[in-house]
């Protein structure tokens, strides 16, 4: 009897261990090493014994089959793997974030001016100690255009304080409108007015980031924002409009259990997130930064790490086949890191540069993670 | 679509999703919404397997296309403009002569094909060409914006492009010296028998990447590939192969064609010698609207070559030869062929809506082919009713809007085709003169010849669960720096 695993299960080897990915449930199943080798003797149509308990199981939740002859087994692709091989196809971008102000009047604890580190702070706004010359709305407006004609699907419009020079942020978002129908505004809830909100509804989607609890609403996404400390003590159920951006200096000590480390870093897999995973980074791919003076970043929290100026070249010299484009930045899949290459849940995990190289400086580094694949092992809470 | 292996495993084809699975009786039932009978429960071994099929079955509804392949809507012009400045110009083709020193009698310029041209004294002069270039090369230059990451090619064709060397010569010159930042895939397509020292050091200086046509040893090649004598051109062109392979020539490939009358080992093996260029394409001569070239085969001559495949393909089987780093004609007749048409671009669920919703057809402008005359076509396969602009006024997105949606309304019976997802079919295969013919008029048989090739796909993988990835990622790697339209 042979068994094998469905089309839609894929296999993934790590240095001690395996798992199953299942990419339409969603589920990631861990195996030890003995069921990592049964499986990989499945996968070579090797024989098995049809009542072994595992394979009975796995067959159970839908996962593979017992057949009495070998079979091939066709996997389940997102696009063409020949299509891939096409050297020169057009980069794809999805999401563009345009850093128009730099300015605000607030003095958050958590902003990036002060040098802390944050989850999420991609998605919230930030002030930054940095020279240099503001980027004006008419260059904006090209860019947004430059955009447009890379095919980028959504546009991420953050500051500083965008309601600082109110006319600026309209004019942009106004243009924006025209070539992007997925439009992002960034900004403190405190920033926004009851005028803003009323014209910013119909043009943009809002992320207003916040501290209290109080200001979470029903409308718009909230970024809520708290001490990492206190985050491992945060048992609130929080709604799916609101994303948890943890603070802190250097994430020290990075608790067992932590979020950020830990299992719960890792969301279910899909046939999308599975197949990006596999060759490009799983965050900083197909995303580019513009901040407030001109520098392309990967990342808006990775301000060390700038490609240029895009006040002295067009936005397209970005993309080109060089060491210095960002695409060296959206190849960093985690199969190129040391130690997530040996790792089985390197397909399904998430992974954020700007705190690894916030706490180390090393753009190849992992430390923010509990699980050693050389062992297969989680580090335990204490008892 | 059900089909079966050699072994008798049985499979079904999922179109909408674009994979087949082994199946069962039971499960097709349930798959086309057949009550089930009580002698069906018992047919199958254990409760387990029915709940098995039944909970597989609702997982593929998860990830089936709510409201299936979305139908074709018209183009506009600024569309197109868009679409192929940020997908197409992967290379322009020159035509540089329609003259040739040979007759091959499957050509597609010979008798046998009444709708493509004739063999005549046409020659391309250089400001048609240098008109040409910088046409292709401004949209080059004005896609950067829209895909910054195209490498231009520049391809020569004819009839037989080393009869214009000059002209190639003269374009190579010109692009260097006009277009010095510019870096570009050249390649050339030739009979091999001009290919001298001064011609073969030329190309070599520039990087070209030469194809040429070998259709095997001695007598299969000099069966048809002849001077307009009748004499084969076999020796001629080893002499010249051989001399550059010597010397190091790396990027030169061959293309085979084959009919029913070629013998497979025979090719196989002359393929395999390593003073012989690596094997790019294998094909037949082309099926396309006129062609009368297939009329010499008798049914006899058929049979025998489908009885003698059907030993060579189980010999494939039993031995799998894979030599990784040159394939020969049965890799690329069973592996690779099998992963071009279970991987191609047709299949597996597509991350965005697709412009063209059915067959292979290319998105126009994709490739630019320009003939002797300085008009622009889809490609050098298609006949010359159909061009897409000319070296007077460039790239005609108006013409191309019209052609695609003509061709999109012809493609009346794809919506319930049973292997849409697969189909290879391009302009090429419906294409008359200036007109296109329906779909329904022109697919024959395709389902029983897509049964046929599931089975030797599905029926290798069984045996070398492994082997149909390998053929992709090798042949392919290597294909993708040759080749800037992966041999399309």
């Amino acid at each position: 009897m042979y068994f094998r695993l469905n089309p839609e299960c894929y296999y993934i080897k790590g240095d001690q261990n395996g798992a199953i990915y299942d990419l339409i449930e969603g589920d990631i199943y861990a195996l030890n090493p003995k069921e990592s080798q049964t499986i990989e003797t499945c996968e070579d149509n090797g024989v098995v014994d049809p009542k072994d308990p595992f394979l009975c199981e796995l067959k159970q939740r839908t996962v593979g089959n017992f057949y009495e002859k070998k079979v091939y087994i066709e996997k389940l692709r997102l696009g063409s793997p020949i299509a891939d091989f096409q050297l020169d196809r057009p980069p794809v971008l999805i999401r563009a974030f345009l850093e128009i102000d730099n300015r605000c009047d607030r003095s958050c604890w958590y902003c990036g001016c002060h040098g802390v580190s944050r989850s999420q702070g991609c998605f919230g706004c930030n002030t930054w100690d940095e020279d240099g010359t503001p980027v004006h709305a008419p260059r904006w407006k090209e860019l947004i255009d430059e955009l447009h004609h890379l095919n980028c699907m959504s546009l991420l419009i953050k500051g500083g304080d965008l309601t600082r020079n109110w006319g600026k942020t309209q004019e942009i978002l106004e243009y924006a409108n025209k070539k992007f129908p997925s439009i992002f505004v960034i900004g403190h809830k405190q920033h926004f007015s009851k005028e803003t909100y009323e014209y910013l509804e119909n043009k943009a989607n809002l992320i207003l980031q916040t501290d209290s609890i109080s200001d979470i609403g029903n409308q718009h996404q909230y970024l809520l924002t708290m001490d990492y400390q206190k985050s491992q003590e945060f048992a609130g159920n929080l709604p799916p409009n609101v994303m948890v951006d943890m603070v802190s200096r250097n994430f020290d000590p990075l608790q067992p259990d932590s979020p950020l480390s830990s299992k719960k870093k890792m969301p279910k897999t899909n046939l999308e997130r599975f197949t990006h995973n596999n060759k490009l980074h799983p965050c900083l791919a197909q995303s580019i930064t513009i901040s407030w003076n001109g520098e392309v970043l990967p990342c808006p929290m990775m301000r060390n790490y700038s490609l240029g100026n895009i006040n002295d070249r067009k936005l397209w010299t970005f993309f080109k086949n060089t060491p210095d484009s960002i695409q060296e930045f959206w190849n960093i899949s985690l199969t190129r890191l040391d130690k997530c290459g040996k790792c089985e849940f390197r397909y399904a995990c998430t992974d954020c540069r700007a705190l690894e190289t916030a706490k180390t400086g090393d753009l190849k580094s992992k430390v923010l993670c509990n699980y050693d694949p050389s062992k297969g092992m989680w580090q335990q809470p204490a008892a | 679509m059900e089909f079966e292996t050699k072994s008798g495993v049985r499979y079904y084809y999922d179109n909408e999703i674009g994979i087949a699975f082994p199946s069962h009786p039971l499960m097709e039932k349930m798959i086309h919404n057949i009550p089930l009978q009580e002698e069906d429960l018992s047919a199958v071994s254990t409760k387990e397997d029915f709940l098995f099929y039944s909970r597989f079955l609702q997982k593929l509804n998860k990830i089936r296309p709510k409201q299936g392949v979305p139908g074709p809507h018209p183009l506009q012009p600024e569309d197109v403009k868009k679409m192929v400045l940020r997908e197409g110009l992967l290379q322009m083709t020159l035509g540089v002569t329609e003259e040739c020193n040979l007759r091959c009698k499957y050509c597609v310029y010979s008798d046998s094909y009444s709708l493509m041209r004739n063999p005549s004294n046409d020659m391309m002069d250089f400001p048609t060409a240098k008109k040409a270039l910088d046409w292709y090369i401004s949209l080059v230059m004005e896609g950067r914006e829209y895909n910054p990451v195209r490498k231009p090619g520049i391809g020569f064709y004819g009839g037989e492009p080393l009869l214009n060397f000059d002209l190639v010569k003269k374009c190579i010159h010109y692009i260097k010296t006009t277009y010095p930042e510019l870096d570009v895939h050249y390649s050339i397509t030739t009979n091999g028998t001009l290919l001298n020292k001064e011609k073969e050091d030329f190309l070599k200086e520039h990087g070209f990447s030469i194809s040429i046509s070998i259709d095997g040893p001695k007598d299969e090649h000099d069966r048809n590939r002849v001077y307009p004598n009748g004499r084969g051109t076999f020796t001629d062109i080893m002499k010249n192969v051989r001399r550059m392979i010597a010397g190091g020539y790396e990027d030169c490939k061959a293309i085979c064609v084959f009919d029913w009358k070629s013998n497979l080992s025979r090719l196989d093996a002359f393929f395999r010698q390593p003073d012989i260029p690596r094997l790019f394409i294998m094909t037949n001569p082309s099926v396309q609207g006129g062609c009368v070239y297939y009329d010499q085969f008798s049914e006899d001559d058929i049979r025998n070559y489908l009885l003698s495949e059907e030993k060579t393909f189980q010999y494939y089987l039993d031995h799998a030869p894979y030599d990784t780093a040159r394939e020969s004609c049965l890799e690329h007749l069973y592996p690779i062929y099998a992963s071009r048409f279970l991987y191609s671009t047709s299949v597996m669920i597509m991350p965005e809506s697709r412009i063209i919703p059915y067959s292979g057809a290319c998105i126009l402008g994709r490739k630019i082919f320009v003939d002797v005359h300085g008009n622009f076509h889809a490609c050098e396969r298609i006949n010359q009713s159909f061009p897409i602009g000319n070296v007077q006024s460039g790239l005609d997105f108006q013409r191309i809007a019209v052609m695609m949606n003509e061709y999109l309304e012809h493609l009346d019976s794809c919506g319930t085709c049973r292997i849409s997802k697969l189909c290879g079919y391009c302009y090429n295969h419906f294409a008359q003169k200036g007109h296109f013919d329906y779909a329904s008029g022109v697919c024959k048989n395709e389902e029983n010849r897509k049964k046929t090739d599931f089975s030797r796909a599905f029926t290798l993988g069984e045996r070398y669960p492994h082997l149909l990835d390998m053929a992709v990622n090798d042949y392919y790697t290597w294909l993708s720096k040759v080749s800037p339209t992966l041999g399309d």
